[in-house]
């Protein structure tokens, strides 16, 4: 647990020292990127708090959705339709559904505590 | 967690994701900041500023070195039949005393070949359509009448060019065989300035393939 926190300090100290900036022309993928990595973190996390945990399901759908991602958005550029909208929805969807899992087990979790003790 | 790798990987994760966020950040405040238009403006700046300094439209400054030719100040004997003359220098012949077109080139091209980047002769800077060329007395450059002593400026490596010049039966101990004069010295803040006329290609036009 706090090691994740370490590597997200480091991460942005790193970032924060990197001379080269994202290009304009590639800004927009770099957005549904980090979009699909932040869905993955939290379906990580639900995953975690249900005991359904795969280490390999989640490397994967970290790299796979962040390229899916930037794949849909280079592919949408090409045909001149808005096509990193479906990342979008999508990731942004999950995103809600993972973070009401994790609600629900942490509000579970500290209600569990309160029956032993009363 | 499972084992030690497991939070290593989540840790790595953890940083890639934080360092995606923090570099996207940072160029989208940059952009918008800046605004998209300034930001290319600024990109075309550049680009323009190094192909014109390329081109040899701009001064530009280095380490470099200035040759200095002077006419030959060997004291001709015209119509000399001495048989002593039979064994020096052809003394009838005028011409070979004074520093032709060919003599500028076969330096310049020497300068070019040690890896001289901006070349001027007395200030008339030479780019890729400048013409050295001899007429009457004088030598035209850039359609610039310019005569003797002619004070060629080089930016490159200093030691490099020099060398290359006076290398053993190189351009310098063909022109003092002559008695032309010639003097190298080394520059290490020289300057050498741009191109000052206009050019223009009338005949010549964009052509596609090959290059930026």
């Amino acid at each position: 647990m706090w090691i994740a926190i370490v590597g997200l300090i480091i991460g942005v100290g790193i970032g924060i020292f990197f001379p080269y900036n994202v290009p304009l022309a590639y800004s927009n993928y770099m957005a549904v990127a980090i979009l699909a990595c932040l869905d993955s973190v939290l379906g990580g996390i639900a995953a975690f708090m249900q005991g359904k945990f795969e280490m390999k399901v989640f490397v994967t759908g970290f790299f796979g959705n962040a390229l899916l991602a930037a794949g849909l958005a280079y592919l949408g550029d090409k045909l001149g339709a808005d096509l990193y909208l479906a990342a979008v929805f999508a990731f942004g969807n999950r995103m809600f559904i993972n973070f009401a899992i994790i609600r629900r087990y942490l509000l579970n979790k500290y209600q569990k505590k309160n029956n032993i003790y009363t | 967690m499972k084992n030690k790798g497991f939070r290593i990987i989540i840790a790595l994760l953890c940083l890639i994701l934080a360092f995606m966020l923090t570099v996207q950040i940072k160029s989208i405040r940059k952009i918008s900041s800046a605004g998209l238009d300034k930001l290319r403006a600024e990109e075309l700046q550049t680009s323009l500023t190094s192909v014109k300094m390329l081109a040899g439209l701009t001064p530009v400054k280095g380490q470099g070195i200035i040759v200095t030719l002077n006419d030959s100040t060997v004291q001709a004997q015209v119509g000399n039949t001495d048989e002593e003359s039979l064994f020096g220098i052809d003394n009838i012949n005028e011409n070979q005393f004074i520093i032709h077109d060919s003599d500028i080139l076969l330096v310049i091209n020497e300068l070019r070949a040690s890896g001289a980047e901006a070349i001027s002769i007395n200030d008339q800077r030479v780019i890729s359509t400048s013409e050295v060329r001899c007429a009457g007395p004088v030598l035209s450059i850039n359609n610039n009448k310019t005569a003797a002593p002619f004070e060629i400026k080089a930016i490159g490596n200093a030691r490099n060019m020099e060398n290359a010049l006076r290398m053993r039966s190189g351009i310098i101990y063909i022109l003092q065989q002559y008695g032309i004069q010639v003097d190298v010295t080394k520059q290490t803040n020289l300057i050498v300035p741009a191109m000052s006329g206009e050019i223009f290609f009338k005949y010549a036009s964009p052509a596609e393939g090959g290059g930026k």
